[in-house]
């Protein structure tokens, strides 16, 4: 009875909100439905474990859970997922309230949902997910998630019955779910062109079966490569289940199983995503691997990851990365210091407002190798944003850059953004800042531009 | 131009935070202050006796690697305690403070026990704590603020030994009082996180002078800026804490 109040609710909430605003509201519903129904997720009815897919991670789980449900969409699957993000237990309850009947059924031929890495396990208890897909397990909101090992320990073993793992081969910790795992479909990348090595100076990691040092023999992302425990023998498997090879990224094309697919979306992480969307669509959703090449042409990820913006004859390109994530961070260095052009570089690493207290983490830089960069030809850099300016200044000059070289701003005005890129010689910008800069940034033009125009 | 022998413990099991940054730091202070640096990192494999060295770096790392940790400087522990009483620098930085304590209690129930170098106990929390802290210190008899990031996992609870800084703002050792870190001789166990050397260089001129080294003249104009403008979020921001 409870269930069926909480169901009714949840319908209600959604309708209300979809007449309001469609695009809001994926939380929400299932939220207030389990005050009432706290078990909600467990009593929905039609829901086969086997066909149910929960992708998690620390970096790439929203972008690989649109790609596979586009995929299977594309191939005439009915599936069920949160493409919205909402990824805590609430999003799930509320994309299957959206779904289901009022008798409570969901009819769908797959479940596939993106889940919280730290809050998983709960999910699970009530959602007995017979597939799990890990993309990489790495340092990430310390405010809230502290260490690597914090948020592996809340994963590791805690799922019970029997999981098929689908595991990310060039990143240790997930790799290291083989232990806990029925069975395990591994994915991986061939090294390439924008594969890179760190000099000895920076650290490595602990390695998550024995707290040894794991080497990597080349990164395709930061984290993420080629790797073996020196102490143990933890490592990537050498034959992979299902690896992209022959990345061209002239091209723009990869082989996986002598497939040539499309790679629209070139960035290195991206071909992960694909490797393992190819993964599950094959094993999880028997699709051929020759249906799944059209759909890479035509999808599309979410906004503001990487976008472009004309501006006075000179192009902006802006990259988004996730704040105290250092991984995102060294993707974003290693594409502009790909870029060998004369270049300028806009660093707006903002203090941490998701959560209060508020405060002000720039340490992750220092896990970052900047060195390229310095070297590929800059300019001038900009070091803005309240608070975390002068830390961010301070963390180029330690790599060499001269301070006249780097102007700073202790806020993150748009105009001042504009001012400066005005005064460079320079038409190749690079900016690295939040969405909601990049937005109002985006809308000052649309409105018709900036103060001297 | 003397050499400074640096000793950088397991810098690929404990391996948070940026704290490479405090390596960069003593580097480059060291420089300026007439000595020739020399960074050796020691890892499982090292042969390492702590007296060979004049500054001991022990960065912060997952919890779950201190039990091998332990294991392996106690075999070097009196040589360790020897290296503290000489007035060398022994710098440990966050969650790692806990293996140069007592015992260590586990979110799970179990226990190990640090060194027992430093009169303190480590209780591991449930939850993890991020903020900034601000406070005072007193170092080579000189009076510093310091600013810093704090990521606590585990709370540190004194059994007598005596506090690096007194917090203005933060949560410190335990979150109920004003204790952070803790102090030893010349060594620091400290929650602060940036890198703190970096972040204060104040600190780091210091030490370079306990070491023996020249006056670092710089101005440190933008490490004062930045000082300034995070002071300003720390002192007004929204709070839950009550210490």
């Amino acid at each position: 009875m409870r269930f069926y109040l909480a169901l009714y609710f949840a319908k209600i909430i959604n309708f209300l909100i979809n007449i309001v605003d469609k695009s809001r509201g994926s939380n929400l519903s299932g939220q207030y439905a389990m005050k009432i129904d706290p078990l909600m997720v467990k009593h929905f009815k039609g829901i086969n474990p086997d066909k149910v897919l929960f992708i998690t991670g620390t970096n790439g789980k929203s972008t690989t859970n649109n790609l596979i449900a586009h995929i299977f969409k594309e191939n005439h699957k009915v599936v069920v997922s949160n493409l919205e993000g909402a990824n805590l237990i609430y999003g799930v309850a509320t994309t299957l309230s959206k779904a289901a009947s009022l008798t409570g059924r969901v009819k769908a031929d797959y479940f596939i949902f993106e889940t919280d890495e730290r809050f998983l396990p709960i999910i699970h208890k009530q959602l007995p997910a017979k597939n799990v897909l890990i993309t990489n397990l790495q340092k990430d909101q310390v405010q809230r998630n502290g260490d690597p090992d914090f948020i592996f320990r809340k994963l590791y073993g805690k799922l019970d019955g029997e999981v098929r793992y689908f595991l990310n081969n060039d990143e240790p910790r997930t790799k290291a779910f083989e232990d806990v795992a029925s069975e395990i479909v591994t994915y991986g990348v061939e090294r390439h062109r924008d594969s890179f090595t760190k000099p000895d100076s920076f650290p490595g990691m602990a390695c998550p079966k024995c707290r040894g040092k794991i080497h990597f023999n080349y990164f395709n992302n930061d984290g993420v490569g080629n790797f073996v425990c020196q102490d143990c023998g933890h490592r990537s498997n050498d034959r992979v289940d299902y690896l992209a090879e022959n990345i061209d990224f002239d091209e723009k094309t990869f082989t996986l199983d002598g497939v040539k697919f499309n790679m629209p979306y070139d960035m290195p992480f991206m071909i992960y995503n694909y490797a393992a969307a190819i993964a599950i669509a094959k094993e999880f959703g028997g699709i051929n691997i020759s249906d799944v090449v059209k759909c890479f042409n035509s999808f599309e990820n979410i906004g503001g990851r990487y976008e472009v913006l004309d501006y006075k004859g000179k192009t902006i390109k802006y990259m988004r990365i996730k704040q105290e994530n250092p991984e995102t961070l060294q993707s974003c260095i290693n594409i502009m210091a790909q870029d060998k052009e004369e270049k300028m570089v806009c660093l707006g690493l903002c203090p941490l407002v998701d959560i209060i207290p508020h405060y002000t983490n720039t340490f992750y830089a220092f896990d970052c190798d900047f060195s390229e960069l310095v070297n590929s030809g800059v300019e001038r850099y900009y070091c803005f944003s309240p608070y975390v300016c002068y830390d961010t200044a301070n963390r180029l000059i330690y790599e060499g850059v001269p301070e006249d070289m780097i102007h700073i701003r202790d806020n993150e005005e748009v105009q001042d953004l504009f001012d400066e890129i005005d005064q460079v010689k320079t038409d190749n910008i690079y900016l690295i800042t939040w969405l909601n800069t990049w937005d109002k940034m985006k809308d000052m033009l649309r409105k018709g531009g900036t103060e001297d125009e | 131009m003397s050499k400074l022998k640096i000793a950088w413990l397991f810098p690929d099991t404990l391996y948070l935070h940026g704290e490479r940054g405090n390596i960069l730091a003593l580097e480059r202070f060291a420089k300026l202050a007439g000595f020739e640096p020399e960074v050796t990192k020691i890892d499982f494999k090292s042969t390492f006796k702590p007296l060979e060295y004049d500054l001991i770096f022990c960065p912060p790392g997952e919890i779950s690697s201190f039990k091998p940790i332990v294991d392996k400087l106690l075999l070097v522990k009196d040589e360790l305690k020897a290296f503290m009483e000489s007035g060398k620098v022994l710098l440990v930085t966050g969650t790692s403070m806990a293996i140069w304590g007592g015992e260590i209690l586990r979110n799970d129930g179990t226990r190990l026990e640090g060194l027992g170098l430093v009169k303190f106990n480590t209780v591991e929390k449930d939850m993890v704590y991020g903020d900034d802290i601000y406070f005072t210190c007193q170092y080579n008899g000189k009076e510093m603020e310091m600013l810093c990031s704090q990521i606590q996992m585990a709370d540190f609870i004194s059994d007598g030994a005596a506090s690096f800084g007194k917090i203005i703002y933060g949560y410190g050792n335990t979150g109920v009082d004003k204790a952070e870190g803790f102090m030893v001789n010349n060594s620091i166990f400290t929650n602060c996180l940036g890198p703190m050397l970096v972040t204060n260089p104040w600190l780091t001129k210091e030490i370079m002078k306990v070491l023996g080294g020249r006056d670092v003249k710089l101005d440190f104009h933008l490490e004062r800026q930045s000082f300034e403008t995070k002071k300003d979020l720390t002192l007004s921001k929204e709070t839950n804490l009550n210490n």
